[in-house]
């Protein structure tokens, strides 16, 4: 319990540190009145923004007025779309789950069996191929591979739908039929690093004297592999899995543009080319909470996995 | 080509057998990858033979790499074996499969070395123990708690362990626990890998009187893979010393130790620490040359005439047979 509440104090300050970040940021960029306005305002329509804005105030002021607004989850109004943050921001984190929560769902289902025959099956061609797709999906830029599928999928057989979200009130089919391509290539860096580490883990197990004894014992090879092996495996496994939706959040960004996904990736990126600086000091915050929370899952499922680990 | 005094014709075990192992080898290929297709072997076990008799313990001793724990899984049938027979009953243990398999898995048991490897850490002490009786469907469910009660009592751990995890226990404790989960299933014969040599001297002590004990109350035999030659003086009956995968000496417990007659077993023998300094005085220690040569690219003839303080010409030329020198005592050395 001690553990928990220390945790969640040191996640709390993480996330004060970027909220100040973002805070900085602001002024960093620019100044926030003029992006505000827009370059052609004339220096009074500036000036009374300026101070109908509040940014006319000492920054220290600005600053803990900030934080106040931002841990009552206000971040202000957004540059370009004239309205609260923070609403958008939940909109588009929606929107995301729909490419990610399938993507990671896909990361798991082919990573787990693919890393467990190719660790069974160590330096069989089963292993080397898989080896070295991995290597190859992990090695390959996301945005190139995006960009190749469009082209082959999109534009050559004519298959897919190369861009874009389809209408909400469209039935299932057409919308899993645009979901399908950016979920699967969102998926694919996850996945080959899971498959890879599925493999070290299990080949790290599978030489342990009880999954030995286990065989010895008359146990079939499937329960041997699966429930003495695979299960002991998984420890390390779940918890690279957790974290591995941070990477997610990255990705995101990337395919969410390529596929003009509307998505909160997509958003963040719009809003930084945009200066739209709340979007982006809220976005910004989001991330650092979400990677906080999924570290933090990770390490709570940590405990309750391996008995191993003492929970204090 | 050796132990043609040990090789015996292919028939029924006499009844007095356990286990005949006969011409054991294992060659692993060294040296292959995808590209290159294995030019070489280690020759790990080569052309090894001898028995285990009823509620006999066998000792198999040598230093790293002599190729015991090799023989060991190859009689748990964990690796298979390049050649050569090991019969088991009516089953041949390298080429058993199905049913016989099953059964084989049944009647033969392994400790391991290292209590901490060898249980899994996400099971409880109950379920490990209760998976072997589980696999081979023995007694009813109630039968099976009460014998895992009584297990954990007989290894000295007390029923109430059942639901405790592996890491909550000792080094001495998780070997036993291993014991136990040997011995749920009745075994015929025990493979004892390195059983204590994991574990604190005081402790070693207790283990192995502990399966020596066992052994009248559930009555198997046992074959004990060791390092160490204080532990098989103590524990066997009959002791076999091996040398790159090659059986130097073959006698029973006391004659070896009262009378080695292989160069090398002499040499083990006089590196084996004495308790009593006043009893240091009267033993010369024969120290050996170098390191024990690479099983890639064995020496010929006899493979430990590298190392050898009486070696000659001749040892490189021939390679010694396994003969018997008096009943039960075996040696493959030219000279004496």
């Amino acid at each position: 319990m001690f553990y928990l509440a220390n945790r969640l104090v040191q996640g709390l300050i993480v996330i004060l540190a970027a909220l100040t970040l973002a805070f900085l940021m602001m002024f960093v960029i620019g100044d926030p009145a003029l992006m505000y306005v827009g370059p052609d305002a004339s220096a009074e329509v500036l000036e009374a923004y300026r101070v109908s804005l509040g940014f006319d105030r000492p920054l220290i002021v600005q600053y803990f007025e900030f934080m106040r607004s931002a841990v009552q989850l206000d971040f202000g109004v957004s540059y370009r779309h004239r309205v609260d943050v923070v609403p958008i921001i939940g909109e588009r984190l929606l929107r995301s789950a729909e490419l990610a929560l399938p993507a990671m769902f896909l990361a798991a289902l082919v990573s787990i069996p693919v890393g467990v025959i190719s660790a069974v099956h160590r330096n069989s061609w089963i292993d080397y191929v898989a080896r070295f797709t991995a290597l190859i999906g992990q090695a390959a830029p996301n945005f190139w591979v995006g960009i190749m599928a469009i082209l082959f999928f999109s534009s050559y057989l004519g298959i897919l739908p190369s861009s874009g979200r389809a209408d909400p009130g469209s039935s299932i089919l057409v919308q899993s039929r645009h979901i399908l391509m950016p979920m699967i290539i969102l998926s694919l860096m996850p996945m080959a690093y899971l498959t890879r580490m599925m493999r070290s883990t299990v080949l790290e197990v599978i030489n342990e004297d009880y999954v030995r004894t286990a065989r010895a014992k008359g146990l079939s090879e499937t329960k041997v592999i699966y429930v003495h092996a695979l299960r002991n495996a998984l420890i390390p496994y779940i918890t690279l899995y957790a974290l591995q939706f941070g990477w997610i959040l990255a990705g995101s960004m990337v395919i969410e543009t390529v596929f003009a996904w509307p998505g909160f990736g997509r958003l963040l990126m719009d809003s930084i080319r945009m200066l739209d600086i709340p979007v982006v000091a809220a976005g910004l915050t989001t991330v650092a909470a979400l990677y906080i929370g999924l570290n933090l899952l990770a390490d709570m499922l940590y405990t309750l996995l391996d008995p191993r680990v003492v929970n204090r | 080509m050796g132990n043609t005094a040990l090789k015996q014709e292919i028939g029924a075990l006499p009844d007095d057998v356990v286990l005949r192992v006969s011409n054991l080898k294992k060659y692993f290929p060294v040296g292959k990858t995808f590209f290159k297709k294995n030019q070489r072997v280690v020759k790990a076990i080569d052309d090894v033979s001898f028995t285990v008799n009823k509620g006999e313990v066998v000792g198999l001793v040598g230093e790293s790499g002599s190729g015991k724990t090799t023989i060991g899984r190859m009689i748990m049938r964990l690796i298979d074996p390049t050649s050569g027979s090991m019969e088991f009953g009516e089953t041949d243990v390298a080429t058993a499969e199905g049913k016989e398999l099953m059964a084989m898995r049944k009647a033969i048991q392994i400790i391991f070395q290292d209590p901490y490897g060898s249980l899994n850490p996400r099971m409880k002490v109950g379920p490990i123990i209760r998976e072997g009786l589980d696999v081979h469907r023995m007694y009813s469910m109630a039968e099976r708690n009460e014998r895992i009660a009584k297990l954990l009592e007989t290894v000295g751990l007390g029923a109430a362990h059942v639901n405790r995890h592996p890491h909550e226990f000792s080094g001495g404790q998780r070997q036993r626990i291993g014991i136990a989960r040997a011995l749920a299933v009745s075994p015929q014969l025990l493979v004892a890998d390195e059983p204590v040599s994991a574990l604190d001297v005081s402790v070693q002590a207790q283990v192995l009187n502990l399966l020596q004990d066992l052994k009248e109350e559930y009555n198997f035999s046992m074959l004990m893979i060791s390092h160490d030659l204080g532990v098989v003086e103590h524990a066997c009956d009959k002791v076999i010393v091996l040398y790159l995968g090659r059986v130097m000496e073959m006698a029973p417990a006391g004659k070896l130790y009262a009378n080695p007659t292989h160069p090398y077993t002499q040499s083990l023998l006089s590196a084996m620490p004495i308790p009593d300094p006043r009893r240091r005085d009267d033993k010369t220690r024969i120290i050996l040359k170098g390191d024990i040569p690479s099983p890639i690219s064995p020496p010929s003839g006899c493979v430990f005439r590298t190392r050898c303080p009486i070696a000659t010409k001749e040892c490189a030329e021939v390679v010694p047979p396994l003969e018997e020198t008096s009943p039960g005592h075996f040696k493959a050395c030219i000279h004496r």
